[in-house]
């Protein structure tokens, strides 16, 4: 199976579209690939709808996907802190 | 009696050199039947999962290739008219829609589902990419759950299986 990164999926949008509305939904490597791509989704993206792992409660072993600990201090690097 | 000994001797010697030529030539129609069947076992009975294999790969390298190349990427041929996208990751086979109200027809949607990508219905707002998304690209292994692989994941080659039921496969 191919794995491509968010970044290229985004570079390969043309700058003239605006990309409205980003959702994943990839079995707790949503934060993973949303890092990966936090340069590119600060110019391009204007809103993030995503799954995230809340009260301790892990779905998947070996990733990072937790509200407190990842997504907020990613979100408050990025500017944004609406959830 | 000298003389048939030489003789006899001779033809003895004739007789063994044309065993051994003999020998040697059978030896040689069967070292060449045994090449001539092995070439027919690999060109008729060669797994088709092999070339299928080697179909992918060639597949992904292409698609690595274009995502390297970030100012020549060819992922996605979107048409001129549109102005907004929705992108879907792990869409499955409902993928999000941006409402026609308020973007209107030039609005475009974008899903990536890696598994069930041709069982997602013809839109002509969608444009649908069969990959997975992670934080490095690259070719990996897929294990199924569920029915349309609803909790499925990627595996790192080599890697344990996360899933002992008869209903997770390897994609």
């Amino acid at each position: 199976m191919p794995v491509i990164t968010l970044s290229s999926l985004l570079n390969s949008i043309p700058k003239r579209i605006n990309v409205a509305f980003l959702m994943t939904d990839i079995q707790g490597y949503d934060f993973m690939a949303i890092k990966e791509a936090k340069n590119t989704l600060k110019e391009r993206v204007t809103h993030i709808m995503t799954k995230v792992w809340y009260d301790d409660i892990y779905t998947y072993s070996g990733v990072h996907n937790d509200l407190c600990r990842d997504w907020l201090p990613l979100m408050t690097e990025l500017g944004e802190f609406g959830y | 009696m000298l003389v048939k000994g030489n003789a006899s001797g001779r033809r003895n010697n004739i007789l063994q050199s044309v065993k051994d030529a003999s020998s040697s030539i059978s030896m040689m129609r069967l070292t060449g039947a045994v090449l001539v069947f092995c070439c027919i076992i690999d060109f008729t009975f060669k797994p088709k999962h092999l070339h299928s294999l080697r179909a992918a790969v060639a597949d992904s390298t292409n698609v690595l290739d274009a995502t390297k190349h970030k100012n020549n990427v060819s992922l996605l041929d979107l048409p001129l008219s549109v102005k907004d996208v929705a992108i879907n990751v792990g869409s499955n086979i409902d993928p999000i829609m941006l409402a026609d109200k308020k973007y209107g027809p030039c609005a475009h949607n974008i899903a990536v589902e890696p598994i069930v990508a041709n069982k997602i219905p013809f839109h002509r707002q969608l444009s649908v990419l069969p990959a997975a998304v992670s934080s490095n690209p690259g070719v990996m292994s897929m294990r199924i759950y569920n029915v349309n692989g609803v909790s499925s994941r990627v595996v790192e080659m080599g890697g344990l299986p996360l899933c002992l039921s008869s209903r997770c496969l390897l994609y």
